[in-house]
């Protein structure tokens, strides 16, 4: 039996979300519909407030409810140790190790030429400047071990290398191909005690 | 499996295979495997390993993707699913192997690396990755979107990755060699000699090339950057496994282009023997044998000579078109099925 028109139209936006197939995307829009419409229209507005709230941090390019995030406003973290990640979701899980006390640099992607993305793409502008903060002690090159992760580690290391910081990446713990968030938090705690520097 | 052309005998064949890897031989994509208009493709297996019953289920989907169950319980790991089930496939296409494309050969090799080395699937994903990533940056530096300095960045993941599949390859070759080079004396009473040696896909690259220790990834780095010119008038990597290649040669010669259709065919035949005798040194027990439409085109006395060297205890799937294919003993030691399109039956006459 083909589902009415417009709960069609919602299960085919729900689909277009990471990790919801059809079945899910089935799911989530059957039980939205058995609402009062008043809790839709407070998830709508929740939706719509969350996207106008939230902008890029203007140090760290990660997701901030203000001009600057809360990691980068934070005066306890150590300045003296970045870690560049790819996006928000390797923030959280860095984040979630507890382990790392410095501040972060979000890329916004991962060197993909295939997908158009070459280093003009990447917040890497913007990270340059941040490195002549003298401050900084050491770069942590926490990017994930795909194929994608590891050129863009390689490229941004022949750039922080010979301007004399010491660059480190996370120990090579992380089976091939396993996602930096998918990792549970005490594998990627040892990758992160076990970081080696970068020739 | 007798039957005519189409009915679906190669169709069973393959989902056996399939079960060796949880990964269609043929197939590029797991969509293909889908019936067209089915959302997905379900293979169910009951066999029996060291005495003991087991069951492999594996599912297709036209997207999404595959899952696969032995006993009812999910594996979420190659290492979990592989060595259940080995098979040695031989098909008509096996047949051209000697004087055919590389690529054939190629993929002769990585079917066998695939049942026999978990992490080859890795390494193999890893690889064709670095090569879309890399012909892509190529095209960008052609069109003037990328500047040719960016594909420092993926020289060397791309001379690693390649480094890892070639190693599988010249190492499988290096351990099938001695054993088909016994089976062919075997098959042709002593009078033929075979070698086989692997052929690295870098300029320069040939059999006595040193693939083991780390100077092979520094070989590939240093082909990569002599041939950076040449891959950017191609607009794509003209270096690695992709370029790799074996080569069979009788009594010293290169049996592409010296030796006979029967000579060649016994270089096959000798060549899957060896197959057969490496899986069953690395599991422990004897591979499935898949015989697709292949016993026609042997003579009798290779058919005899195969039987022979399969010995007892090892099943072997075998589909023909027709029952005359097949020589004496065959016919007398086998359980004969007729298979039409959706079914398989016993004939009523024999
Ligand atoms: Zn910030």
């Amino acid at each position: 039996m083909p589902l009415p028109g417009p709960l069609q139209d919602l299960v085919a936006e729900f689909q277009r979300l990471p990790g919801i197939g059809h079945k899910s995307a089935q799911r989530l829009g059957l039980h939205l519909m058995a609402q009062p419409v008043e809790a839709i229209e407070r998830l709508a507005s929740v939706l719509v407030s969350a996207r106008r709230a939230l902008s890029r941090c203007s140090v760290c390019h990660d997701l901030a409810d203000g001009a600057i995030c809360r990691i980068c406003a934070d005066p306890a973290r150590d300045g003296g140790l970045l870690a560049v990640v790819s996006g928000t979701r390797e923030v959280l899980a860095l984040e979630r190790t507890r382990e790392f006390k410095g501040r972060y640099h979000v890329l916004g992607g991962l060197l993909s030429p295939l997908d158009g993305i070459g280093p003009e793409q990447l917040n890497i502008r913007t990270l340059l400047e941040r490195l002549r903060d003298p401050a900084l002690r050491e770069v942590l090159l926490a990017l994930e071990p795909t194929v994608e992760g590891e050129a863009t580690t390689l490229y941004l290391s022949r750039l922080l290398v010979p301007m004399g910081l010491t660059c480190t990446r996370l120990a090579s713990g992380l089976s091939a191909g396993a996602e930096l968030d998918i990792v549970d938090e005490v594998t990627l705690a040892r990758a992160f005690e076990g970081r080696r520097p970068i020739a | 499996m007798l039957g005519g052309n189409a009915q679906g005998k190669t169709n069973l064949l393959e989902a056996v295979a399939t079960l060796a890897t949880a990964q269609p031989p043929f197939a590029r994509k797991d969509a293909e495997v889908v019936r067209f208009g089915a959302k997905d493709a379900i293979i169910r297996s009951s066999l029996r390993r060291g005495g003991y019953p087991l069951r492999a289920d594996l599912c297709f989907r036209t997207q999404g993707r595959r899952a696969a169950q032995i006993d009812g319980v999910p594996c979420r790991r190659m290492v979990d699913w592989l060595g259940k089930v080995t098979v040695v496939l031989f098909s008509r296409a096996d047949l051209d192997l000697i004087q055919g494309s590389p690529q054939g050969r190629r993929q002769m090799l990585d079917r066998i690396i695939r049942q026999m080395a978990p992490l080859f699937h890795d390494e193999e994903a890893r690889w064709s990755r670095l090569l879309v990533q890399r012909n892509a940056l190529i095209r960008h530096i052609l069109t003037g979107a990328a500047t040719a300095s960016q594909l420092e960045a993926w020289d060397e993941p791309f001379a690693v990755a390649a480094a890892a599949v070639s190693r599988r390859r010249a190492a499988l070759v290096r351990s099938l060699a001695p054993r088909a080079e016994r089976w062919l004396e075997v098959l042709s009473g002593g009078c033929e000699a075979l070698g086989i040696g692997y052929k690295p896909g870098i300029p320069g690259g040939d059999e006595s090339m040193s693939i083991e220790g780390p100077e092979f990834v520094a070989s590939v780095l240093e082909a990569l950057g002599k041939s950076r010119a040449q891959d950017l008038a191609r607009g794509h990597a003209t270096v690695g496994p992709h370029r790799d290649d074996w080569l069979a040669r009788l009594d010293g010669r290169d049996a592409a282009g010296f030796a006979s259709t029967g000579q060649r065919r016994s270089i096959v035949l000798a060549l899957k023997l060896a197959e057969r005798d490496l899986l069953r040194e690395a599991v422990g027990e004897p591979p499935l044998l898949l015989l697709d439409d292949v016993l026609a085109e042997l003579d009798p006395s290779r058919q005899e000579a195969l039987l022979e060297a399969i010995g007892d205890g090892v099943q072997t799937f075998v589909t023909s078109t027709h029952l005359s294919d097949l020589h004496g003993a065959w016919r007398a030691r086998a359980d004969i099925c007729q298979v039409a399109p959706g079914h398989i039956a016993r004939p009523s006459v024999t």
